[in-house]
């Protein structure tokens, strides 16, 4: 007995309107409160804003640089998010970020002398592989032992970093004797874009980001992994194989957590180094809590935080501290997120009949 | 002398009307009980008088005096006191900690001191609880204790009890209303809110029954029949005996040769706690039959379910289905073969709260449906809740908006939506009202005529009787099969006597 479908009114309003109430408001809040702070060092805040937003779509280079930011942003919130699927917080990215920038690298140092339409797929693959398997340990620890993701995931970064190091400051240590390896082959290379320093990488990006959406919406795998990750025991209940599922979701988050770091090497590193870690894995946490775990969202929130990491390098030009640029993302985080809460007791409140 | 009068009390929400122009009051000293099924408006008029809504329209008095209530806290300081189905405790505090919790406190707690005033509150009410032990380590019953004491230690004098009894054993039950009657004789008020007509009748002084958002009638509780206050309540006559006809095991229901479908034989399993629960259960279920197990909670009822349905691993011992050996195999497997299961927990095992209509009708069969076609998928899901008169809002509406009844009737749908081979209904009826419970006693005999074996849990020993065809009792993780329908003998096996 469907009682309701015949007023019901059209969504889209709706639907603004909660835009409205969770983004588009916060946004206003936070770019309002560091006006204060860039009038304070005494920048105009239009056209610094101005600059922080448009400026990078004005040539080649900038645009360039925006994709090579999306793209790990992008394939590490992404990570984060297919595993929150089934509630598994992988704060591990960072660390399988490194390992498959660090297998794609030995691949690259290794079979260097073999043509690229072998070398790169193997690339990929390698890549792939070595962010799943190291995020495959502390699935199995969780699943056969119960042992809390959040903190084994947190403390492999450490280990994954340090692995790295051991490599570049160790055997992989380039002839001029600097901690970093030899440049690879230009066939270990992801082909360019725009003539520029962007890379293919960022379709590795969306084509996820739009598979992750269907995977989830309509099959059956997706369906597994959102009854596991709502509640365990109505899964068991279903006959869902609740470990084969959680290990599976996370060998996919770590294989896509290991393409953004191989992506980043072979884009645009071109050779391993201990500075390739900056911080993805954790950014890509952030992006996916203010997506709602949506892989269509991630994908513009993604673009947004590119834009104003970029934006960022831009307005340094002109006498503003890139600290602002951190203090605005600050802000926008912590203002969504009141947003969020404030909206959920507007609903609350419509819910309680 | 009048306590509380509400006035005309009107309250929405939304479209929806929860009380509309309802007048309730209650003596001091008087047990006042509300009847009404699941949304004839009975906790929401409570939660107004408690201060956590506020009416659109009427008028309250307390003692003579009208008030106003903007919080719960209002409430409690004009000496209102809510027990709720769900108990407010912290789980890993102590008892004391918990009742002394949201009064105010000097910045240094004399402990003796407050220890003094509540074991001298629960001596005079004869409770008997350890104020040092941790809430986790009591019974239900014994934490809805802690709660009358915290309210009244707060100073309540008038204690409204929202469907106390749902989550209590019979046994259980009847000490609360103990407590109740000898807190009445020391000048308590109380408000008793349920839907169970038995208790109503033993309890209550007056009772008052709502029906969908409107006061039916108040009348005092001499000479009253238990069918007349069910048809008060609905608004229409109720068989509460659904009429089953008990046929021998040899037969089954459609005439044919009665095949055994479910063999159990000296199963043994543990339960969370690590504890036997099952000790060396066998049993022979066959179709056409169910076997009513009664016990009083926690004596292996919900492990046996389990056990079979495959969620739970069994020590030792094996369990057939169809002839198939399922000990211990997959949960997938057992429900391929034609196997339900109505789960005793409706919202955490039976349900994802969270996911819609849908989502939540596919559970047992997300095999059978590719996910490209969500308009089958669609159509499938609301024929299934239409054939079972399940009332929703739209198809992706997460399912904890649904009422209690509603959810286990797309349980029910779910589970049923073609006849099983053996079907496990642990405590189907629970909490469910008087009209949904003949619904779903229909439901399972309508399977039972069928060809269906069914393994039928309940606590209602009215219900088993009613619709069994064999009963067993389970105590201590030991199943007995009673050779007679003397509600006195099984009550005596419930308690474990060996004089059965």
């Amino acid at each position: 007995m469907n009682v309701e479908t015949a007023t019901k009114p059209s969504r889209i309003p709706q639907i603004l309107a909660r835009a409205g109430i969770l983004y588009i408001a916060p946004l206003l809040f936070s770019f309002g409160l560091c006006s204060i702070l860039l009038l304070a060092v005494g920048a105009n805040p239009l056209t610094v804003y101005f600059k922080l937003i448009f400026g990078t779509f004005k040539n080649r280079y900038w645009i360039s640089e925006l994709i090579l930011k999306i793209t790990p942003l992008l394939l590490c919130s992404l990570a984060v998010t297919l595993a929150l699927k089934v509630k598994f917080w992988n704060i591990g990215v960072e660390g399988q970020f490194c390992m498959g920038a660090w297998a794609a690298g030995g691949i690259a140092l290794t079979f260097g002398g073999f043509p690229k339409y072998v070398l790169l797929p193997l690339i990929v693959i390698v890549g792939f592989l070595a962010g799943s398997l190291w995020g495959a340990i502390p699935a199995v620890l969780k699943i056969k032992l119960k042992v809390n993701e959040i903190i084994t995931t947190l403390l492999m970064n450490y280990i994954a970093a340090l692995w790295l190091n051991h490599f570049v400051y160790g055997r992989w240590k380039g002839r001029d004797g600097f901690p970093y390896t030899e440049t690879f082959n230009d066939s270990a290379s992801l082909p360019a874009l725009l003539g520029q320093r962007a890379h293919i990488g960022i379709f590795f990006g969306i084509a996820l980001a739009i598979a992750l959406y269907f995977i989830f919406e309509r099959t059956r795998f997706g369906y597994k992994a959102k009854v596991v990750g709502e509640n365990v025991e109505a899964a068991s209940y279903g006959g869902i194989n609740v470990s084969l599922v959680t290990l599976a979701v996370v060998l996919l988050s770590g294989g896509i957590a290991g393409i953004a770091g191989m992506s980043d090497v072979s884009g645009i590193h071109h050779r391993l180094h201990p500075n390739i870690l900056l911080g993805y894995g954790y950014t890509g946490i952030i992006i996916a809590w203010l997506s709602k775990n949506n892989p269509l969202r991630v994908l513009v929130v993604s673009i947004l935080f590119a834009i104003l990491a970029v934006g960022g390098d831009i307005i340094q030009v002109y006498q503003v501290p890139n600290a602002i640029v951190r203090i605005l993302q600050g802000s926008i985080f912590l203002s969504v997120l009141a947003a969020d809460s404030i909206g959920n007791r507007v609903k609350r409140v419509r819910h309680i009949a | 002398m009048k306590i509380i009068d509400l006035k005309s009390i009107t309250k929405h929400f939304g479209r929806i009307t929860a009380n509309d122009g309802i007048s309730f009051d209650l003596d001091s000293g008087e047990i006042h009980a509300i009847l009404g099924e699941n949304g004839a408006g009975k906790s929401t008029l409570m939660n107004i008088l408690s201060g956590r809504y506020q009416p659109d329209s009427g008028e309250i008095y307390v003692r003579g005096k009208q008030v106003r209530f903007r919080s719960p806290r209002d409430a409690i300081s004009a000496g209102i006191g809510m027990i709720h189905q769900h108990f407010m405790l912290i789980q890993s505090q102590t008892v004391l900690d918990n009742i002394i919790l949201g009064t105010r406190l000097p910045v240094f707690l004399k402990r003796e001191k407050l220890e003094d005033e509540v074991s001298s509150l629960c001596e005079r009410l004869k409770f008997q609880i350890s104020l040092k032990a941790r809430v986790w380590q009591l019974s239900t019953g014994e934490q809805q204790r802690v709660e009358i004491v915290k309210a009244l230690y707060r100073g309540a004098n008038i204690l409204i009890l929202d469907e106390p009894t749902s989550v209590l054993t019979p046994q259980e039950s009847e000490d609360l209303f103990n407590i109740l009657k000898s807190m009445k004789d020391q000048g308590y008020s109380v408000v008793f809110i349920s839907h169970k007509l038995r208790e109503v009748l033993s309890i209550a002084d007056r009772i008052t029954v709502l029906s969908r958002g409107r006061m039916v009638t108040t009348i005092r509780n001499q000479n009253v029949q238990k069918e007349e206050l069910a048809r008060l309540m609905v608004g229409r006559d109720v068989i509460l005996d659904v009429g089953a006809e008990h046929t021998s095991p040899s037969v089954d229901a459609t005439g044919g040769e009665a095949r055994p479908i479910l063999r159990m034989k000296d199963v043994i399993a543990r339960n969370d706690r690590n504890l036997v629960a099952l000790d060396e259960v066998s049993l022979t279920l066959h179709s056409g039959e169910i076997l009513g197990i009664a016990g009083v909670a926690g004596n292996g009822q919900l492990e046996l379910a389990e056990a079979i349905a495959g969620l739970r691993k069994v020590e030792s011992g094996s369990i057939y289905v169809l002839g198939k050996d399922v000990t211990n195999g997959s949960v997938k497997d057992i429900i391929d073969l034609g196997v339900a299961y109505i789960p005793e927990d409706r919202i955490n095992t039976g349900s994802v709260s969270n996911l819609g209509i849908c989502d939540n009708v596919l559970l047992k069969s997300y095999d059978l449906f590719s996910f490209f076609d969500t308009a089958e998928i669609d159509r499938y899901s609301e024929g299934l809740m239409d054939g079972y008169e399940v009332v929703y809002s739209s198809l992706s509406t997460p399912v904890r908006h649904l009422s209690g009844g509603n959810l286990q009737k797309l349980i029910l749908a779910r589970e049923l939506r073609e006849i099983p081979k053996l079907l496990i209904a642990a405590y189907p009826t629970r909490g469910l009202d008087v009209g949904a419970i003949e619904y779903v006693r229909k439901v399972l005999l309508n399977c039972r005529n069928n060809g269906s074996a069914i393994l039928l849990i309940s606590e209602d020993l009215d219900e088993l009787l009613d619709i069994s065809d064999r009963i067993g009792v389970m105590y201590e993780g030991k199943l007995t099969f009673m050779p007679t329908r003397d509600v006195h003998r099984i009550g005596l096996a419930m308690a474990g006597s060996d004089e059965c």
